[in-house]
């Protein structure tokens, strides 16, 4: 191929531009989370603190909002996530190993058509129908939505992961008398472990991450990080420095996750269409 | 599947052993292990569904009573007629044609340019894993971070902007908005074709391209004629996936704008929100979220009709 200097300076300004255009906005965050309120709205405004302050840390840490806040995403995101891999294992297994007999590819669609649907269309009715039971504003509430969505999406990655188990383990398993569950938890669940991982992963972040059925759905008893941020960043004088360091940490977890864990996560996002390498 | 058969066993076992296999607990066996997952979902999509569908027949506004009236199907005409879901619909054409067109092009580019741009191993991934954090990131985060940035009075990008020459924009205004959100969106999704190009990429063997090589071909000729037709397939999901989330778009439309000024960057998830939870018509949010829930069964249906056919 040919080594046109130009080509590579087009590259080399093409990447240097994107980073650039990727890292501001996490710049421009922490950079605000250490200013006090009045040199947020500075003019010119300021590219390092002038005035460095810790202050907005000390409300995340110390302020009654945005700790209980961490805590509830924490066991909200927790829980939808041990359930929906849990239920999502089950079914991915049995999809993968006995498709036609559970409903084949037909079901198995039909639960990832429930992903792809706006979240809007079963937030608008949960409400009023968690509301009849006294669901809402409550942790069990909130995790029973995430189900919604988090199951289909937990199946239908355990049932790639299963695929690339090869049969032939659970076909000796059952030649030395073993029970269909006993194949599965003793043979086959050892080995799709890195599979588990990777789906707890991803169900965790996008759990972590969710924000509208956390809005429709809590607020007063319970409320997670993401509807707490609206609240803050509206009327006049928001403090900006306080919600960019409550944001900081939000995108703390995160983030060590796909520095640690950056190939299991292609996976799942592409729905098993690219493998693992 | 591919049986290896036991040399040892005795022919009688080889019968009986997997008979036994093949009985109560194989063919319930499965069946239960399905359950959870179809009765959790069923009761939380089935029971809304219904619940939806009823409503959607009424006028029924709760913070003014319990009291609902039939209005048989006013409400999809309402729907069907009204300037504000035509309008979402239109958003939401600006937002997948923009919005996911650039994060293809760029996310491609991006894919391509590190894999073969980029010598150094450690590099290559730092960058890639740097590129990926946003799609990591909390929505409703990169919304706020995206919403200051953008403030018009006191937003940076109005002072950087200004710096060279060109005058503030007011960017949540009618004209902007939109684009506004827009970019939010690509600054987080890019990283998603991006990845997918990034791995078909290094699966690609390496003979093919010594061959092109020692044929002469321009790098150009390469990526436009072996490297792109390759990474069609993957490249064809990567667009899907990205249709189908963007339709769910909800989050930093909320925080930047909430659909403002007036109805300018409403798109169909925020419209069925502001009709439900702001202006507690019911009926109508109910009817919406009957429309929406099918538009969105229906395309991914033929998608995956279209995809089937094509792998076939």
């Amino acid at each position: 191929m040919s080594r046109l200097p130009v080509g590579r300076w087009l590259v080399w300004a093409f990447l240097s531009v994107f980073t650039v255009l990727t890292l501001f906005p996490i710049y421009w965050a922490i950079n605000t989370s250490f200013k006090s309120p009045v040199e947020v709205y500075a003019q010119p405004p300021t590219f390092i603190p002038r005035d460095f302050t810790t202050a907005a840390y000390r409300w995340v840490l110390d302020g009654g909002k945005a700790m209980p806040a961490f805590r509830d995403s924490a066991i909200v995101s927790l829980s939808a996530t041990v359930l929906a891999v849990t239920i999502g294992t089950l079914a991915g297994y049995a999809f993968s190993r006995f498709g036609p007999q559970v409903g084949g590819d037909r079901l198995a669609f039909w639960l990832l058509t429930t992903r792809m649907t706006p979240p809007i269309v079963a937030a608008l009715p949960l409400f009023f129908l968690f509301q009849d039971i006294g669901l809402v504003d409550t942790y069990q509430g909130l995790i029973l939505a995430y189900l919604a969505f988090n199951v289909p999406l937990a199946t239908w990655m355990m049932r790639s992961f299963f695929n690339d188990v090869p049969r032939s383990y659970e076909e000796a398993a059952y030649l030395d008398g073993y029970s269909l569950f006993r194949t599965f938890y003793r043979v086959t669940l050892p080995l799709v472990m890195p599979g588990i991982v990777a789906t707890s992963i991803l169900v965790w972040i996008f759990s972590w991450n969710e924000f509208l059925l956390a809005l429709v759905l809590s607020g007063r008893e319970i409320s997670p990080f993401p509807p707490l941020l609206p609240t803050l960043a509206s009327g006049y004088q928001i403090q900006w420095n306080n919600i960019t360091a409550l944001s900081l940490f939000a995108v703390i977890p995160p983030v060590l996750i796909i520095v640690l864990f950056r190939q299991h996560l292609v996976r799942g996002l592409s729905l098993g269409a690219v493998a693992n390498r | 599947m591919r049986v290896k058969q036991p040399l040892t066993l005795p022919a009688a076992a080889r019968v009986a052993r997997p008979r036994r296999a093949t009985g109560l607990n194989r063919s319930l066996g499965p069946r239960l292990m399905v359950a959870p997952a179809v009765i959790v979902v069923l009761a939380l999509t089935l029971f809304p569904m219904l619940w939806s569908l009823q409503k959607s027949f009424y006028a029924w506004f709760p913070s003014r009573g319990a009291t609902s009236t039939w209005v048989g199907l006013d409400n999809y005409l309402w729907v069907f007629t009204s300037e504000r879901f035509w309008n979402s619909m239109g958003n939401l054409a600006f937002l997948l044609f923009f919005g996911v067109g650039a994060q293809m092009v760029l996310g491609t580019a991006l894919a391509l340019a590190l894999y073969e741009g980029v010598g150094n191993a450690r590099l290559r991934v730092l960058l890639l894993t740097l590129f990926l954090l946003p799609m990591m990131m909390p929505p409703i985060v990169i919304g706020d971070l995206w919403a200051f940035i953008l403030t018009p009075q006191s937003g940076v990008l109005n002072f950087l902007l200004r710096q060279i020459g060109v005058p503030a924009q007011n960017w949540t205004g009618a004209e902007l908005g939109m684009l506004s959100i827009t970019i939010t969106d690509v600054w987080q999704w890019t990283a998603l074709p991006l990845v997918i190009a990034f791995s078909g990429r290094s699966s690609l063997p390496t003979s093919i391209y010594e061959a092109a090589r020692l044929d002469g071909a321009s790098r150009w000729f390469v990526t436009r004629r072996i490297t792109l037709p390759l990474l069609k397939d993957l490249l064809v999901i990567a667009l899907l996936l990205r249709l189908m989330d963007a339709y769910k778009f909800f989050d930093a439309a909320y925080i930047i704008t909430r659909g403002g000024p007036g109805t300018a960057t409403e798109l169909p998830g925020l419209l069925t929100y502001l009709v439900g939870f702001k202006d507690f018509d019911i009926g109508r949010a109910a009817a919406l979220t009957w429309v929406i829930g099918l538009i969105a069964v229906i395309v991914m249906q033929s998608l995956w009709n279209m995809l089937r056919t094509r792998r076939a």
